[in-house]
């Protein structure tokens, strides 16, 4: 059961990340796709456009941030080396 | 890799380090504008400079009538800025500790309210609450609101310290993995420091900014409101 639980809790801190990263990615990308295509045609409005953009990026970027908190929550869970070879004697 | 998690700052440490950064920020302004002269001298003029351009950040978000909260906010992004810029020297950021940034967007919060009641009166932060009046909306709304605005101050405060602490621990394991006697690899990792810590400031400085901005929006006009995001998007262009 212990190594089960191990597996699965380094097969999350493994993926909770990239999967955030991913939408993460997408949604600033087409954040800055629309702000440049925005700044591209009018370049007089480049400062305001900049600024909304620059929070649009920290709202978007908050998902991916909690998605590396709770890696840290899940890293500090991780078995210690003793542990593991305890599990590795065990079977 | 290194076997051990990256240490937060202890309570004690980001006290020091807070009470000295205040300490920096206040001998410097004080020293800025104790004597103003008609032709600024180098740090007069380093410190108009900087506040005028900050200034004109945050009013555009603040709205109209927002001179009065642009210290504020000013305050708050000078001071996590240089908290941020410690991570680069051989101290730890204090913003690396989550009770911190805990600390500085419950205050954040608690002015939003209080401005919200300021302005509105509290029948109409009370209406505020409720939607755009539809009555059977009014407890989908009701939720909605109370969660977003409690959401504020945590996802403030989270953003800020999983940027920061998450590049600590980059170049803590940088430092790990790589033999420091060999290259000072972590040098590459700072110019990324350099840009979140200024970055993360201004975005925490400018969100706050965003929210007032929002709590003490003149509602006489039907304007779309009570959505963070509608209204941020909103908020240049609402400015003028």
């Amino acid at each position: 059961m212990a190594g089960i639980y191990f597996g699965l809790l380094a097969l999350g801190a493994a993926l909770v990340l990239p999967l955030a990263a991913i939408g993460a990615g997408i949604g600033q990308g087409m954040a800055a796709f629309s702000a440049l295509q925005g700044i591209a045609r009018q370049p007089e409005a480049a400062d305001k456009i900049q600024t909304t953009m620059f929070i649009c990026l920290g709202i978007i970027e908050a998902l991916a941030i909690y998605a590396f908190v709770i890696f840290f929550i899940l890293f500090t869970k991780f078995p210690t080396a003793e542990q593991v070879t305890q599990l590795l004697t065990a079977h | 890799m290194p076997t051990e998690p990256l240490e937060h700052p202890s309570l004690v440490t980001c006290i020091v380090y807070g009470l000295l950064i205040s300490a920096v920020l206040l001998g410097f302004g004080i020293a800025a504008v104790s004597n103003p002269q008609r032709v600024p001298g180098r740090l007069q003029n380093f410190f108009e400079f900087t506040i005028s351009g900050l200034r004109n950040l945050f009013m555009g978000l603040l709205g109209p009538n927002g001179a009065a909260h642009v210290p504020v906010v000013t305050a708050l992004f000078l001071y996590i800025l240089l908290a941020n810029l410690l991570s680069v020297t051989p101290g730890k950021a204090p913003t690396s500790n989550l009770s911190v940034n805990l600390g500085m967007s419950i205050f954040v919060f608690f002015y939003v309210q209080y401005w919200s009641i300021k302005t509105k009166g509290f029948a109409g932060y009370l209406k505020h609450f409720t939607g755009p009046g539809i009555w059977w909306l009014v407890p989908l709304f009701l939720v909605t609101e109370i969660v977003g605005a409690l959401a504020q101050p945590l996802s403030l405060a989270m953003r800020l310290y999983g940027n920061i602490y998450g590049e600590d621990y980059i170049s803590y394991i940088v430092t790990h993995v790589v033999n420091p006697s060999h290259i000072p690899a972590q040098i590459l990792v700072y110019f990324l420091m350099l840009f979140t810590g200024v970055l993360q400031a201004g975005i925490f400085a400018l969100l706050s900014s965003a929210y007032i901005g929002l709590a003490t929006a003149d509602h006489s006009h039907d304007g779309e409101h009570g959505h963070t995001e509608d209204a941020i998007l909103s908020g240049t262009t609402a400015s003028h």
